[in-house]
This record gives structure tokens, sequence and C-alpha cells, in this order.
């Protein structure tokens, strides 16, 4: 529908109006104050809590009006309401005495209080004291797990938990149960919310009957975090975080609003993922360098712990979870010839193909998949490896339902009726996987099969879209979603690297070349395996190495004098390499933030900061180029990964002495745009100084006096935002630190910062987007894997199941990651059941090997029948394995002595992790006693 | 976060036959699958008394929908009992009517007599007492409900007498 502008009277003044919005909505847009509570600008209108009463009238003359819920009133040309008559406004008051009969008078001890919407609308509909001296209503809590708190007592039963849990992101385990005035909102037992959106709970409840438990075991008000805008650096999508701190520690993530991007809601591993940054695996000290001052480590000690290798060659690794800034610094130091992107010897043809489809296709942001009435998921687990574009794709399945609300004339707001009028119908979704996944309950059809047959349907499909098929030699599935992809008017093509098969890597992109052939309005997308893995395909070339090689040259290759490697854990480096390199003499330098297998082994070891401490840009998945803030000054000698880099190349006598002197950010940039070649960011420029602190922060000069009496001067920063209280507003459009308006001081606030509610930020900067038009690698071809070694299921395929909390090796090393063990389960059909004469439930030891090597591994998992798997093909679910190359060799009954103790193993686990999740805690409530005290973060010269 | 095994085993031979057909039934009037929920648990109910934990995962199964949906219907009505219930359940009417009319003297003449609070079950079997919300039958305030019967006018000693009548009435019954 269009925007169709309308003039509404409120309060006797005129307002424009977006003619498609409800009451509620239009209001808000005006920047005008009415408190809500179960409506969401993402959600729509229930009707639930009565919140939003205002004064309707006839016409001009009419004095008395009638009271009308404004969030289920369409707006109308002309229509005359006010909001502040004594009517409305006694009827609001009373709803929000009602809510407080049974509402707890806890709020100095809630984890929700300082930014609670029930406060914030409490206080503006103006009920200050205390009518009701009955008892409350009392409620038993659960355990909901690892991530969100559990306070029934203080709920209102505005529905909105189930709304989002249920309706919105399709979780089944959390419910509404009981009536009248005992109404629940839980799980049916005690247990981990499954749904990979729970955290979203938090900020989704109006008050504080679901907290963020790791926000609350380490606890501090809003208003007195230091916050900054931030990326989410564990998958590809980029969304935009607004990450805050409170004593030298990360304590939260919330969601921060991006229209394209994550709207309201982030995933778990987004909000709870960033844990490590405050591990005790944190690198906080260099290795292989002398100091020469007690004070801490100088410039030249790094100078001259290099002398050595002045004007030598040097082989590098960057790595998808570093900045796009360090990996072209890096890649400048050593030179094109040597600087590996990252990807290992399986990723580099993947890497190369991806960048040959970012040359030709723009793949489609969040908000235009929700626009998409035709969605085809080819074998890649979105609801796992990029679970914010799953949501998204669920928003899509609704949109033959919505149309149909909208055929009766029912607006898309009206969430309700538009949910019963679509009853079970949705738009098609097909889904080729080779792992069951969470969305395989609402599509249209699923083809649970090897990739290997995946890829031969994806190639009918092509021959059918393109007309040089046979009819009778393609399966008639194949041709009902030809069919309902022509159809379509918007048709969405999702795929990404998870299976690993580079054959079926190459048919999707064929099939979405092909798509994009025959229909003009399609659109696709490829996920990608890291937050900045798109930035590395923008400096892939021709001539760039694998990891593999990399590090082969590096121990044969007697020019090289050594490897320098940028946050990149080298999953694949083996004992006998690091030998080889120690015994080849050869200088291995690490920066990175997180204690690994390369940093353990190099001689060289320079503790670079971690996303939240540093200043740089990621390239999402669609290469859109976004930047993200330090939330909280390094402590030296750590220091953002170009600072060591330009310390190297000083060091090293690479480059200009230009480089050498570099001190900021921005003279970095100035230097890349001189001497770099396509250099595609150009730094927006910041006039404003933003207080990263809101101007309520407490303890500004008390905060540091159990060490020293005076006040410590703010760490200065030379970036558009401050480690201070002071500074300018935080109207700053996409990049707000933390949101907060005048009387709203939850995360609601963003109403007041958007063009309408759920629409566009005011102040938006143009999106950046990296540009491949001038890839290298046209039509780029990748080699067919041939089959591998022989073992005796060589015809069977195997498919790993990797849940999101495993995928990424930070998350997966942290305690509460480790607690939250999923059943390790081996799925088969039933024949291959029967063929192998094992039956369900029975433990099996599952031994396989990697692809093309010679590793093996066992694991123990349950047997389970999947009836809609193929004989050939079996899918794994197991807590060791993460990644999917993996080859089946053989399934055998497990031996009971073994399972036993591989059962003690994971209990151990499970045990030590605890401890871990403890002793973190202490430790970091411990040094709180201590705050860092901090003067500048311009490097270690200025220390 | 672990995954149980037995869910999708136990369903499938819980619901006896009787009980699927009548249930198909259901599932080929509504429009959507959720939408037998209500007659599902009433049929079942029918048949065993009350709405176990078991019986509330095979229907939940047999309905593919999940079972915490099928938990909030369950709870939300009064006459779907999650717990085992006596032979005469009493739905007594707490809504504004009632207590206006009398319904506190009421449901402490109940309680006394049985010697029951809400929720609970006599010792011999007999009666559970519920409250529901409005009966329909607010110009006979106070009134309740037992076995699909509507008392009206209710007064503290005209409900013992129900009570005793229906006791009376169990009584030949099992002596006969």
């Amino acid at each position: 529908m269009d925007n169709q502008l309308l003039t509404i009277y409120i309060n006797g003044d005129a307002y424009q109006v977006d003619g498609n919005d409800n009451l509620l909505a239009a209001v808000l847009s005006n920047k005008l104050n009415l408190p809500y509570f179960c409506w969401h600008p993402a959600m729509g209108s229930v009707g639930a809590c009565r919140q939003c009463a205002v004064t309707q009238y006839q016409d001009e003359h009419d004095k008395k009006g009638r009271i009308v819920m404004a969030c289920t009133t369409p707006v109308a040309e002309g229509m005359r309401i006010s909001i502040n008559d004594h009517a409305s406004q006694e009827f609001r008051e009373q709803v929000i005495g009602a809510m407080m009969t049974n509402h707890p008078h806890d709020c100095p001890v809630c984890a929700e209080g300082g930014e609670c919407h029930l406060q914030d609308m409490t206080v503006m509909t103006g009920h200050t004291s205390r009518n009701y001296e009955g008892l409350k209503r009392t409620f038993t809590n659960q355990d909901l797990g690892q991530f969100v708190g559990h306070e029934m007592n203080r709920c209102i039963t505005c529905y909105r938990c189930v709304r989002f849990y249920k309706d919105y992101a399709g979780g089944e385990d959390l419910g509404v149960f009981g009536s009248k005035n005992q109404v629940y909102f839980g799980r049916q037992e005690d247990g981990q919310l499954e749904s990979e959106f729970s955290g979203n709970l938090v900020e989704v409840c109006p008050t504080g009957v679901f907290t963020n438990k790791h926000f609350s075991a380490h606890y501090a008000r809003k208003w007195d975090l230091q916050s900054a805008p931030s990326i989410c650096a564990n998958c590809s999508v980029g969304c935009n975080l607004s990450v805050g701190e409170r004593y030298g520690s990360v304590r939260r993530v919330m969601n921060r609003y991006h229209h394209e991007l994550n709207g309201y809601f982030i995933c778990d591993h987004g909000r709870f993922g960033l844990s490590y940054v405050n591990s005790n695996k944190r690198l906080t000290r260099t290795k292989g360098i002398d100091h020469s001052s007690p004070m801490g480590l100088k410039k030249q000690d790094v100078v001259r712990a290099l002398l050595h290798y002045r004007k030598k060659q040097f082989l590098a690794i960057g790595s998808g979870r570093a900045s796009i800034e360090s990996n072209q610094l890096l890649r400048e130091i050593v030179g094109v010839r040597n600087f590996s992107t990252g990807f290992s010897a399986t990723q580099l043809p993947f890497a190369k193909q991806h960048a040959d489809y970012l040359s030709r296709h723009q793949p489609v942001s969040l908000a235009e998949i929700e626009q998409a009435d035709f969605v085809l998921i080819i074998d890649e687990d979105i609801t796992q490896s990029a679970a914010r574009i799953a949501l998204s794709v669920r928003q899509a399945l609704r949109n033959k339902g919505i149309a149909r609300a909208q055929s009766m004339g029912i607006p898309s707001w009206q969430d309700s009726a538009v949910r019963t009028i679509a009853g079970e119908q949705k738009s098609p979704l097909y889904i080729f996987t080779s792992v069951a996944t969470k969305l395989d309950s609402v599509a249209s059809a699923r083809y649970l099969q090897s990739p290997e047959e995946t890829k031969l349907a994806v190639e009918q499909l092509i021959a059918v879209l393109t007309n040089k098929h046979r009819e009778h030699e393609i399966n008639p599935n194949i041709l009902q979603i030809a069919d309902a992809l022509i159809q379509a008017k918007k048709p969405l093509v999702i795929s990404g690297w998870s299976h690993q098969h580079h054959g079926l890597f190459s048919s999707s992109i064929a099939l979405i070349d092909a798509v994009s052939a025959c229909h003009s309005n399609s659109c696709s997308l490829m996920t990608a395996p890291e937050a900045n893995t798109v930035g590395q395909l923008y400096l892939t070339t021709e001539i760039t190495q694998s990891v593999e090689q990399t590090i082969e040259q590096t121990i044969t290759d007697s020019d090289i004098a050594g490897l320098i490697v940028l946050e990149h854990e080298l999953p694949s480096l083996s004992k006998a390499q690091i030998e080889r390199l120690n015994s080849a003499n050869k200088l291995c330098i690490a920066i990175d933030h997180s204690d690994g297998k390369f940093t353990q082994a190099a001689n060289m070891v320079l503790p670079a900061t971690p996303v939240t401490e540093s200043h740089g840009h990621f390239a999402n998945y669609q290469g859109r180029v976004q930047s993200f803030y330090a939330v909280t000054p390094p402590i030296l000698p750590i220091q953002n990964a170009w600072q060591w880099l330009c310390l190297l190349a000083s060091g090293l006598e690479k480059l200009s002495d230009e480089l050498t002197v570099i001190n900021s950010f921005s003279t970095l940039h100035e230097w890349f745009e001189k001497h770099v070649d396509r250099w595609p960011i150009k730094l927006d420029a910041s006039d404003t100084s933003i207080a990263r602190e809101p101007h309520r922060v407490s303890g500004r000069t008390a905060k540091m006096a159990n060490q020293t009496v005076h006040e410590a001067k703010t760490t200065q920063s030379e970036e558009a935002y401050r480690f201070s209280m002071e500074g300018g507003a935080i109207d700053t459009g996409d990049n707000m630190p933390y949101v907060w308006a005048p009387g709203w001081n939850s995360n609601q606030a963003i109403t007041f910062y958007q063009q309408r509610p759920n629409g566009p930020l005011m102040n938006r900067q143009s999106a950046k987007f990296l540009s491949f038009n001038e890839q290298p690698f046209h039509q780029y071809q990748s080699v067919d894997e041939g089959k591998p070694a022989n073992t005796e299921h060589n015809d069977v395929s195997l498919a790993m199941s990797v849940p999101w909390f495993r995928r990424f090796w930070l998350t997966r090393s942290q305690a509460e990651f480790s607690m939250m063990v999923q059943a390790n389960v081996l799925y088969v059909s039933k024949s291959y059941a029967n063929k192998q004469q094992l039956a369900v439930k029975q433990w099996v030891k599952v031994s396989l090997s990697k692809k093309n090597q010679s590793t093996r591994q066992e694991v123990f998992a349950q047997l389970m029948i999947d009836d809609d798997l193929p004989v050939n093909h079996l899918y794994l679910q197991a807590d060791e394995l993460h990644e999917n190359h993996w080859q089946l060799v053989s399934v055998t009954l497990a031996d009971e002595q073994a399972l036993e103790q591989w059962h003690k193993q994971v209990e151990n686990r499970l045990k030590s992790a605890e401890l871990e999740q403890k002793n973190t805690l202490t430790r970091l409530k411990e040094k709180d006693q201590t705050i860092p005290i901090r003067l500048v973060s311009g490097g270690l010269e200025d220390a | 976060m672990t995954i149980d095994l037995n869910s999708n085993l136990l369903t499938l031979d819980y619901l006896t036959e009787q009980e699927k057909i009548a249930i198909d039934h259901e599932l080929q009037i509504m429009e959507t699958r959720e939408a037998c929920s209500i007659e599902a648990l009433k049929i079942v109910q029918l048949q065993r008394g009350w709405i176990s934990d078991d019986s509330l995962h095979a229907i939940a199964a047999y309905l593919r929908i999940p079972s915490a949906d099928l938990e909030g219907v369950a709870t939300f009505y009064n006459l779907i009992y999650r717990q085992p219930v006596g032979k005469y359940v009493i739905h007594i009417c707490n809504s504004i009517s009632c207590h206006l009319c009398g319904y506190d003297a009421v449901v402490s003449a109940i309680k006394n007599y049985l010697a029951i609070e809400y929720g609970q079950t006599t010792s011999d079997g007999m009666f559970t007492l519920l409250s529901n919300a409005c009966l329909g039958a607010c110009d006979q305030a106070p009134v309740m409900m037992i076995d699909n019967q509507l008392y009206q006018s209710l007064t503290p000693q005209n409900v013992v007498d129900i009570l005793q009548t229906l006791q009376a009435a169990d009584n030949k019954g099992v002596g006969r």
C-alpha cells in the first residue's frame, strides 16, 4: 500500500499521519507521549492492555467524545481525538492502577529498574500513589536456562512475550497458562528456552518478568553503563548492537535498531555471545618482547625485538574476525602475494565463487526478505548459522495471510485478526537440506537429502527455468517449485557455505543466475561464515593462497622470515607443523585478543582488542560496511590490531615512514585513501562529540576513590564518542550509543528517533557497500572434489547438525555455552537401521574421517529414526563436532565401558564449566574494586 | 538443553482407537488443526476423567501442535481438568453478581461441609470444588453447576442439602 498522508486533529492541533497506521502509531510518529504496553511496532496491535485509550470526537461540535483504544483504531482523514482530556487521562491512570494491584513494589531490586517501560508509563499516566491494600498474587518462578531470568510476580499480562516468542519467532516451548487473575507465562516445566531468540524477551517484556541472567549476575543500572554502538561479530548478518560497560568489564548487549537489518530483534548468539571479552582466556601481555622500562612496553621495545627481521619477507594470514582496516594494513605490509585472506583450502574455492556471485548480485537486506512471497533455501541451516535471517524468513511467510486479510479490508497491524484469517496459510517456502532445521515445520515442502542429491535437484530446477528440460525427465516436485517461483511477485533464494560441497555451491549460484534471468524481481542472499568474511572476499585475488599453503610455504621457503597471523585461530595447524616452524627458525607473530592454538605456538604475541575495545569496520553478507566503536578503552599493552601493525611496519621497515607515525584511526584512513587502490571506506565527518555515558551516570569522581583521591582525567579518544558523561546529545541516527528520550528510559524510546514507528531512523546515514564489480574471478569454476578415500560407507553421506552455540570457537569455549549440552543423536532412515541391524535409542559409536585427510574421530550417539531420510544419508548432532567436513567410516554398537567413560567426561566438563562460570564472576566482581585508571587510548607512546 | 527422545515414541499408541476416530472427525470439520484442541481434550477427558501429562502430550502429538499451546488451552478452561477430580465437580460461580448476592457465605458453607478448599477433592473421592467465571445466570445468583446441572438461588443451607442429596443418591446407587 502507498503511504497516504492524512490530517488528523490531536488535542485540537492538526497533524500529518500515515493513512495505513493505527491511531497509536500515528500519535507516536508525531513524537507525542501516549502510553501503551501490548502494542509493539514490529508486532502490531491486539488491544489487550487498554492502556492507549484516547477520546475520539464525532466532529468539531462534539465536546463529550467517546473513549477508543488508539492501537486498534485506524486513522481517518479529519479525525479528531484528544489525549490530554480528563476522561481518557483518568482512564489510563486507572488501567495502571489495576495493573499495580498485583505488581510488586520491588523496583529497587529489579534488574529492569531505570529502563522499565512500566515505570515510564506509570509516571506518564500520573499514577503516583498506592491505593490497593490487599494481598498480591504470587507465582513460582521457573529456571529458563542459561540466558533468561524469570520473575512472574511482576507480570502485567500484556501477552507480548508469547506473541513474540510463539507468533513472531516460531518458538514452541513458551506458553501462557491459566486464566483470570492466574495467568502464567512460562514453559511447561523448568528448562532451557529452546528458541534462538529467547533473549529478546528481555526487551519485549515491558517490565522485569524476563531479565538478562548474565547482566543480572554482574549488574549495573542502565544509567551507569557506558555504551557504544557496535556490530555483532558472531555471524555475517552484522546486526547492530549497543554494548554496555561498567568498571572495565562488558556487562550486556542490547539491540540497536537498524531499519534494514535487525530491526528490533537480535538472536541469542549476538546478545549473549560476547562473554569471551571478559574471559580469562583474554591475552593481556606481550610475549617475545623485552621491556626496557619497568613502566611498561615502549615503542622501541617492539622495534628492537624485530631488529633481525628488518626488510625481511613475511607471509601473513588475515581473518574474517578482524576489521577491514586491520586486514588491509596487514596486506599492505607483507604485500598482496604474501597475504592470505584466512580461508582454508576447502574454503578458498567458496570464497572465490562467493566474490564472483557478489559481482553479479546484490544480496537483499533483512527488511527486503520480509517482502518476499516465495523462499527457497538450499542446504543452509540459517536458523543456526545466521539466525536473524531465519526470523525474517518467518515474517516473509506471513505475506500470503496478510494479503488475504488486506483483501478483506483488514490492515496488517491488526495482528490477531490477520493471524486468524491467515490460519495455516503461508507463502511458499521450499527447503533442500542435509539436516533437519527449525524452519522445516513451516515449509511447503522440505527435502531431507545429501548435498549431492540437492545439487541434482538444483540442476533440474535450472533446466526447467531455462527451458532446457524435457518434461518427463523432471521430478514433479521440481516442477511444482518452479511454478511457485515463477508465479511469485518477489522470489528469494538463500544459500551459504555450511554444507561445504563445492558442486552444490556452484549450482546454487547458477540457479540464482537463472532465477534472476527469468524473473526480474527476484532476489537472493548467501550467508558467509564470519562477521567480516565478505570484507575478506574483497581482498581475495586469483593468487591468494589458502591458510594451509601459507603455513607450508612459511616452513619450506627459505626467503620467508616468518608468519604474521591476525586474529585467526588456525584450526588446521598441526603439532608437526608447529615443530617444523620452530626448527626452521621462523618468527611467528600472533596478533589476537584470545588465547588459542597459534598464540601458544607463536614466538611473539601482541595482545589485540576484541570488537568491544576497537574501532573499525566489518562488511556483512551484503557487503554493507558498518562501523563499530570501542565500548571501553583497552588497558595497555592491549592495542587495536592496526596499532600493532603500524608498529610492526615500523620495526620491519616496511612501507613508508608516514605509517610509523600514524596514531589515530582517521590518519590511518587518510593513509589508506592515499595508498590503497579501491579503498572502499570514507569516514563520516564527525563534528560532534557524543558522550558514551548517560548524563545521569553516577560516581564519576567517586568510583576510583579507593585508589586515588585525585579525579582522574577522562580517557581521551579521537572518535565521535567520548569516554565520559560529557558530550553532545545522543541523537546521531544510526550510531546512537544507547537509546533514551525524555520520559522514555527503556529501549522503546527509539520511536522518538524514527521517522515513524518501525520505520527508518530520522538521521540516517546512507549505507555503504563494497563493490565487487571489478572482481577478477569471472565466472569462476571450481574443480569438483573427487570422491575421497575409500571407506566402507563410501555411498552414505553424513551431515552435521551444529547448533549456533557450537559454531564459533570463541563461543563454544565459554563456560555458559559448554553447559548447554545437547543430546548426541545420529538420525538414520528406518531401512539404514535395519540394514545395519541397529535399533532406535541404541548407543552407537560413529567413526569419522576428515575429508581427504587421515584425521579420525569417534563419537558416541544415540540412534534415532527420521522417516524422511533416504537410505544413503544420515545426519549427526554431536557436541564434539562443529563443522561439516567429516566423512562416515562406520557405525557400530557402542562398547558399554567406553560409553560410560564418555558419559563421565561429559559430566566432568559440565562441572568444570560450572566452576569456571562461578570463578569468572568472582574475578570480574573483584576487578570492579580496582577500576583501571586509563588516561589516553592513543597507543603505547601515550601511556 | 536436552531433547526428550521419548516424546515422539510414547504418543502413537497412547490414545485409543475410539479416541482417535472421534478426534479425526473433529479434524475434518475444523479449518486448522489447533482449532481441534478443545474438542480433543474433551474427548479424552470423557474417557479418562481428566487430562494427565501423558494424555496432554499424546493429544498434542496427534494434533501435531506444540504441547505448550495445548497446555494453554487445557489450563484456560475450567471444565478441562489437569488433575484427577472427584465424582462430582462443583463449579461455583465467583463472578461479580454472585459476589453481590451472598457467594461468600455459600462457598464457606461448602468448604465447611466438605472440609476442602478450592482445587481439592474430598477424601472419599466424591466432590471437587472449583470456581467458575460466570455461569450466565446472574438473575438467580448465587449459582453453581454440578454434573451439567445448574443450581440457582443458593443459600448456605440449601447448598448443603444439595450436597447431601447427591451423597444419598450415590450411597443408594452403591447399595443396589
